[in-house]
C-alpha cells in the first residue's frame, strides 16, 4: 500500500540528489581556484525508524567531505620552505654575480694586473717622465674598480635589509589572518560548507607562511592550528604574535645599518629556521660580509706592502724625509683606502730605486712593487690553509662567488622540482577534474529525475486511493 | 594516479618553460660565440679563463721586455765590436812599434795614430743608447762631458789616470717566472782586472819616449790582455742575446698554447650548440602541439 512515508523518502532523495548537484556545481566553479579542496557529498541510508516496521527512512546526506591529505600539506610546506630559501639565495647572490662575475677586460682581475706592469715599467724606465703618472693612475683605477664592487656589495647589502622588513610585515599580517580563521572555524561547525572554505583558506596561508620564514605547523583538537616559528609560538590558537625589527648601525664592520628581528612581546631575538627570510638573512649577514671582507683584505694587503717597500731601506728601518711618504694612506673601516694626497698633487715623489741618493737608472724598488705579483702575500680562500699571490686571491675570490652562485641555483631549481612534484600529488587528491564532475553531475541528475518518477507514481496511487475507493459502481 | 586538468595545464606550462629556457640559453651561445660568460656559469672553467688570461696579460710584459733588453744587448754588442776592431789595431801598432829599426818620425806617427784610438774608446765607452748609458751601471744620465755633467769616464792626458763615475748597477728585465736577463754591462769590467784606457795610453806614451825596451814588452802583455778582455766581453753579451732569442721563441709558443686552452674553456662549439638548438626548437612545438590536442577537451563536448 503507498504510504506517504515513500513519499518522503522520495523527497530525501530529491533533497540529496539536489544537495550532491550543489556541490557539484561548488566544484566545477572552483575548477581553478587557488587552494581549493574538491568536495563529495556522502550519502548514506538514514536510520531506520525504531519501533516500527518499515522499509526504510530514506536517505540522508551525512556529510560534505573535502578531500585533502595532511600528510602532503605537510611535505608540501616543507619543500616550499627550501624552495623559499634557496630561491631567496640563488636570487640575491645572482646580484653579486653581476658585480664580481666578470670574465671579461673590466674585471677586477685585469685592473690588478694593469697595477702591476704599471710598476713594471717604472722599475726599466726610471727616468722616464710619464712612468710615474701612469703609476698613480693605474693605482687610481684599481682603487676604483674595487670600490665601486664593494659599494655595490653594500648597494645589495640594503636592499636585501629592505625585502627581509618587508616580510616581516607580511608575516604579521599572515599570522593576524591564520589567528582570525582559526576563530572562525571555532564558531562555525554547524555550517560545514563554511568551514571547509575557511580550512581552504588557512591552508593557503600556512602555505605561504612555511615559504616565508619555514613556519611549522602543529594542530589542536578542536580543529585550529598553532603555528611555531623557530622554537616560539607565532599564532596561539586564536591569538598571534608579532615580530618587530629594529635598524641599528652594526657596531662591527661593515658598519652599515641594518635591522634585526625580535618578538615583541618578549623583546627576545627571532631565529628564523628556514623560509625566504632565513635565505636573505644568510646572504646579508654571512655571504656578503665574507665577500667585502676580502675585497679589504685584499687591498690593504698589497698597499701596505707597497709603502713598506717604498718607505724602509732593506733593514727594515723608516727611510728619513723626503723618502718616508707612504703611496696609500689606510684607514680603519673596510676599503678606507686612498692615494695619498701628496703622492696625487707630485708623483715624483715616488722612488723607483733601491739605493740612495737615488740614480736616474735604478729602478730595484719599483722592481720589488712589481715583483708582488708573484709574492705569496694573503691566505687563500676561505679554509685558510694556503698563501697565495694577489692574483690568485682576487680569482680565488670571485671564483668563490661564482661556485655559491652556481650552488644556489641548482639547488632552488631541485627545490622548485620536487615542489612541483608535490603539489602534483596534491592536485591529484584535491583538485577537480571535469570529467569527474560532469559524469557525477549526469548520476545525481538522473538520480533525480527517477525519484521525481516516483514522486509522480506514488502521487497517481494516492490518487487512485483517495478518488476512486469506494466509489465503486458510480 | 587521478589526474586532472589543472595538473595537465600546469605540467606544460613547466615543461614549455624550461623548454624556452633552453632555447634562450643556446641561442646567447651562439650569437655571442661564448659559452660562459659570466663565472657562475660554470666556476671551474671559468676560474680556467681568468687565469689563463691573466697569465697573456703578464706575457705581454715580458714580450716588452725581452725587446728592450734585446735593444740594449745589441746597442752594447755593436760598441764592443768596434772596440774590438780598434784593440787589434792597438795591438798591431804595439807589435810594430817594438821593432827596433824603426825611426823617430815613424814612431811619432804611430803614437798619434794610438792616441786617436785613445780618443775613439773614450767616446764609444761614453756612448748612449736607447735608455741612456750604455756602460754606466744605473748612471744611465752620464756620457760625454757637459757643462753641468760630470763624464761616464774621463782620463787625464798627463798621466793616463782613468776616472769611472758611474756605478756596478744590474739593470734587469723580468722576462719569465722569476727569470730576469741582465741587459747591460757596467763600465767597471773596464777599469777593474785590466784598465783598458790606460794599457792603451801607456803604448802611446812608450812609443814616443824612444826604441823599444823592456817596458814596451810588459806594455804590449797589457794590450794583449784588453784586447782579451774586450772579445771575452763581447761574447758574454752575445751569449746574452742568444739567451734572449730562446726566451723569446719559448714565449710564442706558450701563447698558442694558452690562447689554445681559453679557446677551449671559453669557446663555444657550434655544431653543437647549433644541433642542441635545433633539436629544443622542435620539441618546443611538439609539445605545443600536443598539448593544444589534449588540454581542452572534457565530456561536457559530449554530452547532449
Amino acid at each position: 500500500m503507498p504510504s506517504i512515508n515513500t513519499l518522503y523518502t522520495a523527497r530525501s532523495g530529491l533533497a540529496a540528489a539536489r544537495r550532491a548537484l550543489d556541490v557539484v556545481g561548488q566544484n566545477v566553479a572552483n575548477a581553478s581556484a587557488t587552494g581549493y579542496s574538491r568536495q563529495e557529498v556522502a550519502q548514506s541510508a538514514a536510520e531506520p525508524a525504531r519501533y516500527l516496521p518499515s522499509s526504510g527512512q530514506g536517505v540522508a546526506s551525512t556529510n560534505v567531505i573535502r578531500y585533502r591529505d595532511e600528510f602532503l600539506d605537510k611535505q608540501y610546506r616543507m619543500r616550499n620552505n627550501a624552495s623559499g630559501y634557496h630561491g631567496a639565495r640563488a636570487d640575491s647572490l645572482s646580484q653579486v654575480d653581476q658585480i664580481l662575475g666578470s670574465l671579461g677586460d673590466d674585471g677586477l682581475n685585469p685592473a690588478l694586473n694593469r697595477f702591476f706592469m704599471s710598476w713594471d715599467n717604472l722599475a726599466n724606465h726610471p727616468s722616464l717622465a710619464t712612468a710615474r703618472p701612469q703609476v698613480v693612475d693605474s693605482a687610481g683605477a684599481l682603487l676604483e674598480t674595487v670600490s665601486q664592487a664593494y659599494l655595490e656589495l653594500l648597494q645589495v647589502r640594503t636592499n636585501i635589509d629592505e625585502a627581509i622588513a618587508n616580510k616581516m610585515v607580511a608575516i604579521n599580517g599572515m599570522a593576524e589572518q591564520v589567528a582570525d580563521v582559526n576563530r572562525q572555524i571555532l564558531i562555525s561547525p554547524a555550517n560545514q560548507a563554511q568551514a571547509h572554505e575557511l580550512n581552504d583558506q588557512r591552508d593557503l596561508l600556512l602555505d605561504d607562511l612555511a615559504k616565508l620564514a619555514g613556519v611549522t605547523v602543529g594542530s589542536t583538537v578542536d580543529g585550529m592550528v598553532n603555528l611555531y616559528l623557530g622554537g616560539q609560538t607565532l599564532v596561539d590558537r586564536d591569538s598571534a604574535h608579532s615580530l618587530a625589527s629594529v635598524s641599528a648601525i652594526e657596531a662591527t664592520e661593515p658598519g652599515q645599518a641594518i635591522s634585526t628581528l625580535f618578538w615583541t612581546e618578549t623583546d627576545q631575538p627571532a631565529q628564523i629556521p628556514g623560509g625566504e627570510l632565513a635565505g636573505l638573512l644568510e646572504v646579508r649577514d654571512q655571504r656578503l660580509p665574507q665577500y667585502m671582507e676580502m675585497l679589504d683584505n685584499l687591498m690593504r694587503t698589497l698597499a701596505t706592502e707597497v709603502n713598506r717597500i717604498l718607505t724602509t731601506d732593506q733593514f727594515g728601518d723608516p727611510l728619513p724625509p723626503p723618502n718616508d711618504v707612504e703611496f696609500f694612506t689606510l684607514g680603519t673601516r673596510w676599503m678606507e683606502i686612498q692615494i695619498n694626497p701628496a703622492v696625487l698633487a707630485d708623483p715624483s715623489q715616488i722612488l723607483a730605486a733601491q739605493t740612495l741618493p737615488a740614480v736616474a737608472g735604478d729602478g730595484e724598488r719599483a722592481m720589488q712593487v712589481a715583483k708582488l705579483k708573484d709574492v705569496r702575500l694573503l691566505t687563500g680562500d676561505p679554509v685558510g690553509s694556503r698563501i697565495v699571490t694577489p692574483g690568485e686571491y682576487l680569482r680565488s675570490v670571485v671564483t668563490l662567488v661564482g661556485l655559491q652562485v652556481q650552488q644556489a641555483t641548482r639547488s632552488s631549481e631541485a627545490a622548485v622540482t620536487q615542489l612541483a612534484q608535490v603539489e602534483k600529488q596534491r592536485q591529484s587528491v584535491s583538485g577537480v577534474s571535469l570529467d569527474d564532475e560532469m559524469t557525477k553531475m549526469i548520476q545525481f541528475q538522473q538520480a533525480y529525475n527517477a525519484t521525481a518518477r516516483v514522486v509522480t507514481a506514488i502521487d497517481e496511487m494516492l490518487e487512485v486511493l483517495v478518488n476512486r475507493v469506494g466509489v465503486g459502481g458510480r | 594516479m587521478r589526474v586532472t586538468n589543472q595538473m595537465s595545464a600546469a605540467n606544460l606550462l613547466l615543461h614549455l618553460n624550461s623548454l624556452r629556457n633552453r632555447t634562450s640559453n643556446l641561442t646567447d651561445q651562439i650569437s655571442s660565440g661564448q659559452r660562459i660568460t659570466r663565472l657562475s656559469a660554470d666556476p671551474t672553467a671559468g676560474a680556467e679563463v681568468l687565469r689563463v688570461r691573466s697569465h697573456l696579460e703578464v706575457m705581454k710584459g715580458w714580450e716588452s721586455n725581452l725587446a728592450n733588453a734585446r735593444s740594449w744587448l745589441s746597442e752594447t754588442e755593436s760598441a764592443l765590436d768596434h772596440m774590438t776592431t780598434l784593440m787589434q789595431r792597438v795591438r798591431e801598432l804595439g807589435v810594430a812599434g817594438a821593432n827596433g829599426t824603426l825611426s823617430g818620425e815613424q814612431r811619432a806617427n804611430m803614437a798619434i795614430e794610438v792616441d786617436e784610438i785613445v780618443s775613439d774608446l773614450l767616446f764609444t765607452l761614453n756612448g748612449k743608447g736607447t735608455d741612456g748609458a750604455l756602460f754606466g751601471g744605473f748612471r744611465t744620465d752620464l756620457g760625454v762631458e757637459t757643462a753641468t755633467e760630470l763624464p761616464l769616464f774621463s782620463m787625464d792626458p798627463e798621466d793616463g789616470m782613468v776616472t769611472y763615475n758611474g756605478d756596478n748597477g744590474s739593470i734587469r728585465r723580468e722576462v719569465g717566472p722569476g727569470i730576469t736577463v741582465e741587459a747591460n754591462l757596467s763600465g767597471e769590467r773596464f777599469v777593474q782586472s785590466v784598465d783598458l784606457l790606460q794599457a792603451v795610453w801607456q803604448l802611446s806614451q812608450d812609443l814616443k819616449k824612444g826604441p823599444a825596451d823592456a817596458a814596451s814588452a810588459q806594455q804590449l802583455g797589457s794590450v794583449e790582455q784588453a784586447l782579451t778582455l774586450v772579445v771575452g766581453l763581447r761574447s758574454e753579451v752575445g751569449a746574452r742575446v742568444h739567451r734572449v732569442e730562446q726566451i723569446e721563441s719559448r714565449l710564442i709558443d706558450s701563447y698558442v698554447h694558452l690562447n689554445g686552452l681559453l679557446e677551449q674553456a671559453q669557446g663555444v662549439d657550434m655544431e653543437k650548440a647549433i644541433l642542441e638548438l635545433t633539436n629544443a626548437e622542435n620539441t618546443y612545438r611538439a609539445a605545443l602541439q600536443v598539448g593544444s590536442r589534449i588540454i581542452p577537451p572534457t565530456l561536457a563536448d559530449f554530452l547532449r
